[in-house]
């Protein structure tokens, strides 16, 4: 067999019924988890801080009225944003927050400036904090619905919320925290029907994240399965951890990178 | 690309080869139920012959029983041979033989039914890898029965959680050896699962003493996981969606741990 062998397509993970938050939505990641979603049967709202990237991909997944721009920094536009979906596209059961920003270069910890710390922590930490707090607020006004819950949130890690990635200071300690931030409101919601887990990725190839070939090369040969993560691979994980098929999970992160971490 | 669009939903194992060993328990019967029921051929492999034999009837023309006894290197070759045979190839395992052991304190542990415990957990699986890997080509996927005993500990069962610890050391490893040909090897984690194992633990019926698991602020109130629950991460573990997930073992507790 090829690739294929043990592998499959769509998945069963029906999401029909599902009003989806996705955020970081215009690009990358966050694209394919919209567009996955969607497929699976969800009502999407496409965010992304660029207003013309979302638009683009609300139309990719056939909703194409389902988009508006988001700071995620913002609190009071996080606030916002989540009312509006609310309103437009009903009871919100399902967030992915997946905005965040990278280290272009890499740095050192002594040379890490001020303002370079609060850019990468006021959208990794800071904007993942505001989405959870308005999606758990809104999520807690559904009715319960019995193994579906109330709610499902992913949060988007790293393999830097595990182990420490030189070079990225900023990145590592943001994306180490939302793993606190997602174990900690799981414990305090689960009672309430609500899940909240971390997605933990690998490297994944993405257009925002050009790449020459041998940076690709070099990168996936730090994963023991020697590539790159497909954004559709990280997609597929979401989609599980947001349908009732993963009804019992919450808490927890689910690695996806490869074996990069094998923990 | 590891997951091929298009394939119709519910239908992600049309055609491939799954092997299933404690194929008799209530886990592993329930995921070769759902492995037939997606299409997949399907070889049984328990150490109980009557009920795996009653299984192979229900399922029909899709599955296969092989009478095995996973603590005998040549059952689980035969089983892994017989898989290959019924079903064309081997795409996918699942590594689910295990029993919970004696139940009691450690100063009262009878350590010959220790051992039996990791003969079974460890070193069971352990011959199920060792022959079942060379037959998994890229795309393939071992899904073991891990535990949330894989990572935290738990008064009065020893043996089970040594056990469930070793194996996810052993899925650890195991992965970093076959990554780089694109074959997965992963676990779940479940906590305690609704059905006749726990009932047996929290009965005293499995040795000197009890053990419970009750944890009132997890999900719905401390309730146990369903068996269709830890069905479904399995089989999202052995499909293409999770195509990049290797190494790892995948926690379903309700919150128990968080």
């Amino acid at each position: 067999m090829t690739r294929t062998s043990a592998a499959g397509g769509g998945g069963s993970a029906s999401l029909a019924g599902e009003v989806a938050f996705v955020t970081g939505a215009g690009s990358g990641i966050g694209r394919s988890c919209a567009v996955a979603l969607a497929a699976r049967g969800a009502t999407v709202m496409v965010t992304d801080i660029s207003e013309a990237a979302a638009r683009e991909v609300a139309a990719v997944t056939g909703q194409p009225d389902n988009f508006r721009r988001l700071d995620v920094s913002d609190p009071r536009g996080v606030e916002a944003a989540v009312a509006d979906t609310v309103d437009r596209l009903g009871p919100l059961t399902v967030a992915v927050n997946n905005a965040g920003v990278g280290v272009p270069t890499p740095y050192r910890t002594a040379e890490v400036s001020d303002e370079e710390w609060r850019r990468v922590l006021s959208v990794n930490l800071d904007g993942v904090f505001h989405c959870v707090r308005a999606e758990v607020e809104a999520m807690l006004r559904n009715p319960e619905r019995g193994r579906r819950g109330r709610g499902s949130i992913v949060n988007m890690g790293s393999v830097g919320s595990l182990v420490g990635l030189a070079g990225a200071v900023t990145y590592t300690s943001a994306k180490h925290a939302v793993l606190g931030l997602t174990k900690a409101t799981a414990a305090e919601y689960a009672r309430d029907g609500i899940r909240v887990n971390l997605v933990t990725p690998g490297y994944v190839d993405t257009a925002i994240s050009p790449r020459t070939d041998e940076e690709k090369a070099a990168l996936g040969a730090r994963h023991p399965m020697g590539r790159l993560a497909a954004p559709e691979e990280i997609a597929g994980a979401v989609c599980f951890l947001a349908s009732a098929d993963a009804s019992f999970v919450t808490g927890a992160h689910y690695s996806v990178d490869g074996g990069f971490t094998s923990v | 690309m590891a997951v091929p669009a298009g394939r119709a939903s519910g239908q992600r194992f049309t055609g491939l080869s799954i092997l299933v060993t404690g194929a008799a328990g209530e886990i592993g019967s329930a995921v070769a139920g759902a492995l037939v029921a997606e299409g997949a051929r399907v070889t049984l492999a328990d150490l109980d012959a009557t009920v795996l034999t009653q299984l192979a009837d229900e399922l029909g023309s899709a599955a296969h029983a092989v009478p095995t006894d996973v603590t005998v290197e040549e059952d689980v070759e035969r089983a892994v041979a017989e898989a290959v045979a019924f079903a064309g190839g081997l795409h996918g395992v699942f590594n689910n033989a295990g029993i919970e052991g004696p139940v009691g304190p450690i100063t009262e542990l009878d350590l010959d039914r220790f051992a039996q415990v990791l003969r079974i957990n460890v070193l069971g699986a352990a011959a199920v890898l060792k022959h079942s890997l060379p037959r998994l080509d890229a795309g393939g996927a071992v899904v073991q029965t891990g535990s949330t005993a894989s990572v935290a500990g738990s008064a009065h069962m020893a043996p089970y959680v040594a056990s469930k610890h070793a194996l996810l050391g052993l899925t650890r490893v195991a992965s970093r050896e076959v990554a780089a040909r694109g074959v997965r090897v992963t676990a779940v984690l479940p906590g305690p699962v609704h059905g006749r194992m726990m009932q047996r633990i929290e009965s005293g019926r499995s040795g000197s003493g009890t053990a419970t698991a009750t944890t009132p602020t997890a999900l719905d109130g401390g309730r146990y996981a369903t068996v269709a629950e830890v069905v479904s991460a399995v089989l999202f573990l052995l499909s293409g969606e999770a195509g990049f997930v290797a190494g790892t073992g995948l926690l379903m507790d309700g919150g128990r741990l968080a």
